[in-house]
C-alpha cells in the first residue's frame, strides 16, 4: 500500500468525525510516516506504511476515544453560536425540554434509488406497495431534514436532530444506500433490491431478497438474513452474523466473532476475524474445497485432514467448486 | 502440542487480557510524564522515547488519545511549520494538564504502595475470626496495621 492509500483509506474510515478533525488526523498521520521516513532512511514507501496498523483500527481506536461524540457536540456549539464548551447530558437535555417532536412524511412514484446520510437518526424500511417515509425528530427551523429528488434517485440529508426514519420501499427498487454515525439500520428488502450502509457504532440488520449487500462497521454488530448472492460484511469490532447465503460471502472483522449459515451448498465463503471464533455451517450436501486455520485458536473441520503451516493449526478439505475460507488469529474455528 | 508449548499459550492469551485491561490508564500517565520531561514533543518522538523506556504503544493507540487528552484540556497542540522540513503537530501540558499530571502520579504511587504492602504480607493472615462472642478481632486489625506500615515505608 502506498502512502496516499493508506491516507485515502483512513480518511474514509474516518467518516465519523468532521472535516476539519478528520483533516488533521491526516496531516498528523502523514507528518508521523514522514518522520519514520527521516529516522529510517533504509525503509521504502511501502514498508513506512506496512509499520502502520490497519486504518480500520485507527479509526476504530478514534472512535473509542469519543472523537465522534465530541465532534457533533462542537458542531452543535458552533451552529448555534453559543458555547463550544460542552454541557454535555445536561445540554441534551435542555434542548429536547426546548423543542417539540417534528415529522415529515410524504411518497413517492418511480423510485429506483434511496439514499439516506444521517447522524444518529435510526432507521426502519419495509417492502410495501410504493415508496413512501415518515422522519421524526425536534429540529429547529432551518434544520430541517433535507429532501432531494433527481431522476429515480430520492436523496435524504437528516441533519443532526433526526431521530427516526421509517421508509417503505417499493417492489422494483434497485438499491438503498444508508449511512449512519450512530443509527441502527434495520432494513428488509423488495426482491432483488440490493443495499449498502456504513455506520460507525450503529447495529445493522438486513433481510435480503436476492439482492446483493455491503456493510462495513465501526463497532456496530452485523445481522443478515434472507438470501443474497454477493454479499460483503466488515467491521473493527462488531459481530457478524449471516444467515441464509445462496453466493458469495466476504465477512471480515478484527475483533468480534463470524457465524455463517449458508443457504446454498455451493456457496463461497471468506470469513475472517482477528481475535474473535468464526463458525461456518455448510448447507447440507455442499461439497465445498474448505480451509480453516487459527494461529493460536482451536480448528475443527469434520471431515477434513490437517495440513501443513508455518504456525498455528490448519484443516483442509478437497472439493469444489464451491469453496469456504474460514481465519482467524487467535480465536477457534469450525466449519461444519 | 507439547504440554509446555500449551501452557505457554494461555499464559500469553491471559496476560495479553490483562495487559489491555491494565494498560489504558497507565498508558495516558507515561504518555503525560513523556510530554512532560520533553517540555513539549510530538507523536513520533513519544513512540520512541517511550520505546526507549521499554514501553512498547503503537500509532492506533498514541494518536487517537492524545486527540482525546487534547479536547480534555489535559494537553496544549500546535502544528509546526518550519521553513524547510515537514510540519509536525506539537503537545505540551496545559496549566490544567500539569495539575492532573501530579495527582495521576500520586494516585499511582498509592496503588504501588498497597501492592508493596501486599506482597510484603499484608494479606498472609487475612482470614477473619467466623463470629461467635470473644473474637479479638485481630486478623482484621493486622491487617490495617500491616497495611499501614507497608504503606509507610
Amino acid at each position: 500500500m502506498t502512502k496516499k492509500q493508506y491516507l485515502d483509506e483512513l480518511e474514509s474510515q474516518l467518516y465519523f468525525l468532521d472535516e476539519a478533525a478528520r483533516t488533521d488526523v491526516l496531516r498528523e498521520f502523514e507528518s508521523h510516516m514522514d518522520d519514520t521516513q527521516a529516522a529510517r532512511p533504509e525503509l521504502d514507501e511501502a514498508q513506512i506504511v506496512d509499520r502502520l496498523p490497519p486504518p480500520a483500527s485507527v479509526a476504530a481506536s478514534y472512535y473509542s476515544e469519543g472523537a465522534e461524540r465530541q465532534s457533533k457536540e462542537d458542531e452543535r456549539g458552533r451552529k448555534k453560536g453559543g458555547f463550544r464548551f460542552s454541557l454535555g447530558g445536561m445540554e441534551r437535555l435542555f434542548r429536547f425540554a426546548r423543542r417539540d417532536e417534528r415529522e415529515l412524511s410524504g411518497d413517492d412514484v418511480g423510485v429506483e434509488r434511496v439514499e439516506c446520510t444521517l447522524v444518529a437518526c435510526d432507521v426502519s424500511a419495509v417492502p410495501g406497495d410504493g415508496f413512501s417515509y415518515r422522519i421524526s425528530g425536534r429540529w429547529d427551523d432551518g434544520d430541517e431534514p433535507r429532501i432531494t429528488r433527481q431522476g429515480g434517485v430520492w436523496k435524504l440529508d437528516g441533519g443532526n436532530d433526526a431521530d427516526s426514519l421509517e421508509l417503505t420501499l417499493p417492489p422494483g427498487l434497485v438499491e438503498l444506500i444508508v449511512s449512519t454515525v450512530s443509527g441502527d439500520v434495520n432494513a428488509s428488502l423488495p426482491e432483488g433490491a440490493n443495499i449498502a450502509v456504513r455506520t460507525a457504532s450503529g447495529d445493522v440488520s438486513c433481510t435480503v431478497a436476492g439482492g446483493a449487500l455491503t456493510v462495513g462497521t465501526a463497532s456496530g454488530d452485523v445481522s443478515v438474513k434472507g438470501s443474497t448472492t454477493d454479499a460483503e460484511v466488515s467491521s473493527a469490532s462488531g459481530d457478524l452474523s449471516i444467515r441464509g447465503i445462496t453466493g458469495r460471502l466476504k465477512a471480515g472483522t478484527q475483533s468480534g466473532d463470524v457465524s455463517v449459515y449458508c443457504a446454498d451448498p455451493d456457496a463461497d465463503v471468506d470469513a475472517s476475524t482477528l481475535s474473535g471464533d468464526v463458525s461456518v455451517h455448510l448447507a447440507e450436501g455442499s461439497a465445498a474445497e474448505i480451509s480453516a486455520e487459527s494461529v493460536s485458536g482451536d480448528v475443527s473441520a469434520p471431515g477434513a485432514r490437517r495440513g501443513a503451516g508455518l504456525v498455528g493449526a490448519k484443516m483442509l478439505r478437497e472439493g469444489g467448486p464451491a469453496r469456504v475460507s474460514a481465519k482467524s488469529v487467535s480465536g477457534d474455528v469450525s466449519v461444519r | 502440542m507439547p504440554e509446555s508449548d500449551m501452557f505457554s499459550d494461555d499464559l500469553g492469551k491471559a496476560l495479553e487480557k490483562w495487559r489491555s485491561q491494565s494498560r489504558k490508564g497507565f498508558l495516558e500517565l507515561c504518555l503525560l510524564a513523556c510530554v512532560k520531561g520533553a517540555g513539549r514533543s510530538y507523536g513520533f518522538a513519544m513512540l520512541d522515547s517511550m520505546a526507549g523506556a521499554g514501553l512498547d504503544v503503537g500509532e492506533g493507540s498514541l494518536y487517537p488519545l492524545l486527540a482525546r487528552l487534547v479536547r480534555e484540556g489535559v494537553l496544549d497542540a500546535a502544528w509546526d511549520t518550519p521553513p524547510e522540513g515537514h510540519p509536525r503537530k506539537y503537545y505540551k501540558l496545559s496549566s490544567f494538564g500539569e495539575r492532573y499530571l501530579e495527582r495521576l502520579g500520586q494516585e499511582r504511587d498509592k496503588d504501588q504502595k498497597a501492592y508493596k504492602a501486599i506482597l510484603s504480607g499484608a494479606c498472609a493472615s487475612s482470614e477473619r475470626p467466623r463470629g461467635g462472642a470473644g473474637g479479638s478481632g485481630g486478623a482484621g486489625a493486622r491487617l490495617i496495621v500491616n497495611y499501614k506500615i507497608g504503606g509507610l515505608e
